[in-house]
């Protein structure tokens, strides 16, 4: 998670509040797909997600000032701001969440349509990501935010636990926690299917008649 | 090792974290030997693989051009503005506001400067030589704006008035819809009137407020000094009373005896908040 650029975070900022687009562009580039998929894991709405990208990005043009260094480094920061955006964002959209939802489980079974190779495995694959997705997104919000930091953007405990504000020794817990939810909800969809669940045969029919 | 120890271990061995070499060849004779456990570490296993997946599937999600090009558009607009250093955000912040405060007055001070001079300079019949501290009215060049932008400015003469003899009175005499009637123009607010006393010419009278102040002078109607002879309207004004050389009404475009050319005569001007002179009257 530590930032490659040659820039300290002091100074990176300093040089984005002078208006050094090359240095915020650098930045920007490299960040911005981690905060995206963070608040696309965390909400599961692509539109919330750019928002929240947005909003992060830009109050670090508008507010660098607020960053404080002693309390962590610039990277947990932006997360930070990410994950207070998208708690915003979910109390506010809590309606429109279900419908995004939705769309992407239409999205997964489009993209199964465009399956390259080998179809069969391809739609193996976007099925088992597409089923820990959802999974993910029904755990609640303090389980789900240590699952997407410190397995689907492989943070550390002490990473996560500088993001979430909260000691070590809680993300790990949480961590343990919400493994076990997902393992049983997991398990759950794959008893399902082995008992006859034929929704890939279904998406697979549609795809290739 | 027991299977709440193996518990305890379960996520690092199945992440495949760094731990403990005992601690991990303890867990997996643990899992040879029960089944439960085995189970449980095969479903962590598997589940730390769908991670795996989902973070392979997810490797391309990005936001938009789009919402790079909104936060450049951003950093343009702030470009000149400089964020406060980071090392004491309070103690800048601080400085932050004091210096906006300094910049704010400084500011100020400069556009009350440069109003007043605009004002001065606006100022339409001046009064020069008014430091001398006598009676004796001497004319005295002043220059006379009109409103039309074509008309040049004009020059008249006005008599001398001693500064210390210029007081500044109320007179009722300025209400809006007096001043309007005598004028012909619409105003709005009243105004402190100017009233210039010069040595022998001086009235009691002129001390005196209200319409007795007119009945006794004797004023005349107010001319236009547009150079087109139509009056407009105004929102305030102001009177400014002066002395004139009689040979300058004739520039003004009033009628003059010209067998009395070197005499003065006392009018009073009327001034709009712009500090254009809109109108004149005599004093008889």
């Amino acid at each position: 998670m530590q930032a490659s650029s040659p820039f300290s975070d002091e100074e990176l900022l300093r040089r984005i509040a002078g208006g050094d687009e090359r240095a915020f562009t650098s930045f920007y580039r490299e960040r911005q797909g981690g905060i995206y998929r963070f608040a696309l894991q965390m909400c599961g709405s692509a539109a919330i997600a750019e928002d929240v990208t947005q909003e992060v990005f830009m109050a670090l043009i508008r507010e660098a000032h607020r960053f404080d260094p002693t309390r962590g480094n610039l990277v947990s920061y932006l997360y930070g701001m990410a994950r207070n955006q998208v708690r915003r964002r979910l109390e506010k959209d809590r309606a429109l969440l279900t419908n995004a939802e939705a769309a992407d489980d239409e999205t997964a079974n489009d993209e199964a349509c465009d399956a390259p190779h080998d179809p069969l495995d391809e739609l193996t694959r976007r099925e088992l990501i597409a089923s820990v997705r959802q999974a993910v997104l029904t755990l609640p919000e303090h389980y789900r935010e240590v699952v997407v930091l410190c397995e689907l953007h492989e943070m550390s405990y002490a990473e996560a636990a500088g993001v979430l504000g909260c000691a070590v020794g809680t993300v790990r817990s949480r961590l343990h926690r919400a493994r076990g939810l997902l393992a049983e909800r997991l398990r759950a969809v794959r008893d399902a299917e082995a008992e006859g669940d034929k929704r890939p045969q279904a998406v697979t029919q549609r795809c290739f008649v | 090792m027991s299977c709440n120890e193996f518990e305890t271990n379960v996520l690092e061995l199945a992440r495949g974290e760094l731990m403990d070499a005992t601690m991990r060849a303890g867990a997996l004779r643990h899992v040879e030997n029960c089944a439960a456990c085995a189970a449980r570490l095969a479903d962590e296993q598997s589940l730390t693989n769908a991670f795996r997946a989902v973070i392979a599937g997810d490797a391309e999600q990005t936001a938009t051009a789009r919402i790079e090009t909104v936060l450049l558009a951003a950093l343009r607009e702030r470009e000149f503005q400089q964020t406060p250093l980071l090392a004491s955000p309070h103690v800048e912040r601080f400085w932050s506001r004091r210096m906006t405060a300094a910049a704010a007055m400084v500011a100020a001070a400069i556009a009350l400067v440069v109003l007043t001079v605009a004002r001065f300079e606006r100022q339409p019949a001046q009064i020069v030589g008014a430091k001398q501290a006598t009676s004796e009215t001497k004319p005295a060049t002043a220059t006379v704006r009109s409103e039309t932008p074509s008309a040049t400015p004009q020059q008249i003469e006005i008599a001398v008035v001693p500064e210390k003899r210029i007081r500044k009175v109320r007179s009722p005499k300025l209400k809006p819809r007096r001043m309007a009637r005598e004028t012909q123009l619409p105003v709005r607010f009243n105004e402190t009137m100017i009233v210039s006393i010069a040595g022998e010419t001086s009235s009691p009278t002129l001390e005196q407020s209200g319409d007795n102040a007119n009945e006794v002078e004797g004023l005349t109607d107010f001319v236009s000094l547009n150079g087109d002879g139509r009056t407009s309207p105004i929102e305030s004004g102001q009177l400014v009373r002066v002395q004139l050389n009689r040979a300058s009404l004739a520039s003004l475009g009033l009628p003059m005896n010209a067998e009395r050319a070197g005499e003065t005569v006392k009018a009073e001007v009327l001034l709009s908040e712009d500090g254009i002179a809109r109108a004149i009257r005599l004093i008889r």
